[in-house]
């Protein structure tokens, strides 16, 4: 082929434009090559550190979740338990009996010996022809020390025509005697008291009142 | 020993009271309330008694009587029914003033019974109405119908503690008026 001499102006013609094609194409080439490959090795270490922090990240909150969860008591869930129209029965340290009665009574989580009632009713020597009879919006009794707290609206009957009205009481069921430490109203057969405080002991017998006492005596 | 006074003295001294003691004595006997102020009241309904301690202020229609502890007995309702009736008697005690529109009387105890209407004073007895003043050691008042003794524990003409008494003349008082108008 080289001899017959019409193929040389051919390859000629060939290889002259390769070559020229070549050498410039090449440089460019080269460059592009280069700044792939600084790409990916960029990359080869980038995405490996990520996946790492990453693995790092979801093992510390892991952990961090864990430690927390430890050292926190998880919340109990309340369970109130409530009585509807409960009856309590009692009996002082002289024998008498009473009574306390409420709309509804709720037993307190944090300690068990106390109850709250709403809209108790006490009723103290139960048999009696004239029991005294307590009641109030609030209370709160407490199976320790037997002591009944009323608040808000606080009413006494004693069974013989003394009538008081104040806006706290406490009563000791124990031995039945009431005190109340806020303004009182009262009336009775044969009249109206008011005063800062009042007592009452000894089975209704002594009724004391403290405190500006203001007292009305209608004649008979 | 007890020793009367001249019922005069005392007459006099409720006679110049006139009128008004005994409207005032009528009052007193009303129906009308009787509100009492102290520190501190007990009522003990087994006995039927109310005591009312410090600073004592008893007050009905006009008339005021003050002390420092006043005790109420009441009777008992009869029949065994419960509760109390009306009041009875009424003791006072320290420091006690009696005061009226017409007179002012201090002693150291005074006790009212109610039943016989009968108001005694004890102790120191001072009667004033107006500028006349009168003194013993115990004045008993019916305040019903407004007699009254003034009496004193000693006896004889230099005992210290006799009944003694200073009336003013008031020419402008009306038992006078008349004389005076005679004199003119």
């Amino acid at each position: 082929m080289g001899g017959d001499g019409h193929l040389r102006p051919q390859l000629k013609d060939a290889m002259q434009p390769a070559v020229v094609m070549t050498g410039r194409s090449m440089s460019a080439d080269l460059g592009r090559w280069r700044r792939r490959s600084r790409r990916v090795l960029a990359a080869r270490i980038v995405l490996p550190a990520a996946i790492g922090l990453l693995l790092l990240a979801v093992v510390a909150q892991v952990g961090w979740r864990t430690y927390m969860a430890a050292s926190r008591a998880p919340a109990e869930a309340r369970t109130e338990i409530r009585l509807i129209t409960p009856r309590f029965y009692g009996q002082s340290t002289d024998g008498r009996s009473f009574m306390i009665t409420a709309r509804s009574a709720v037993r307190d989580d944090a300690d068990p010996r106390r109850i709250i009632l709403e809209e108790p009713a006490l009723t103290l020597d139960l048999g009696s022809p004239t029991p005294t009879r307590m009641t109030a919006k609030h209370g709160v009794y407490r199976q320790d020390t037997f002591g009944l707290n009323l608040k808000d609206d606080v009413r006494l009957d004693d069974g013989a025509g003394y009538r008081f009205a104040s806006e706290e009481s406490f009563v000791d069921t124990k031995t039945g005697d009431v005190r109340g430490e806020s303004t009182m109203n009262g009336e009775g057969p044969s009249g109206q008291v008011q005063s800062q405080a009042y007592s009452v002991y000894d089975k209704g017998d002594r009724i004391v009142f403290r405190g500006g006492v203001r007292a009305r005596f209608e004649r008979q | 020993m007890k020793r009367w006074t001249a019922a005069a003295v005392t007459a006099l001294i409720l006679s110049g009271m006139g009128a008004g003691g005994a409207a005032q004595a009528r009052q007193s006997v009303s129906s009308a309330p009787i509100d009492v102020s102290a520190d501190e009241q007990q009522t003990f309904n087994s006995t039927c008694t109310t005591i009312f301690i410090g600073n004592v202020e008893i007050l009905q229609n006009r008339s005021r009587l003050r002390a420092q502890k006043v005790t109420i007995i009441s009777a008992k309702r009869p029949g065994g029914e419960t509760g109390c009736g009306a009041a009875q008697r009424m003791e006072a005690e320290g420091g006690v003033y009696l005061v009226s529109d017409q007179q002012n009387a201090r002693g150291d105890r005074a006790v009212y019974t109610f039943s016989t209407n009968t108001a005694v004073l004890t102790g120191d007895v001072i009667l004033v109405k107006g500028k006349d003043v009168a003194r013993g050691d115990r004045l008993t008042v019916n305040t019903k119908t407004n007699d009254a003794k003034l009496e004193s524990t000693a006896s004889g003409q230099n005992a210290k503690r006799r009944v003694r008494a200073v009336f003013y003349q008031d020419d402008t008082q009306t038992p006078d008026a008349p004389a005076a108008a005679e004199q003119r």
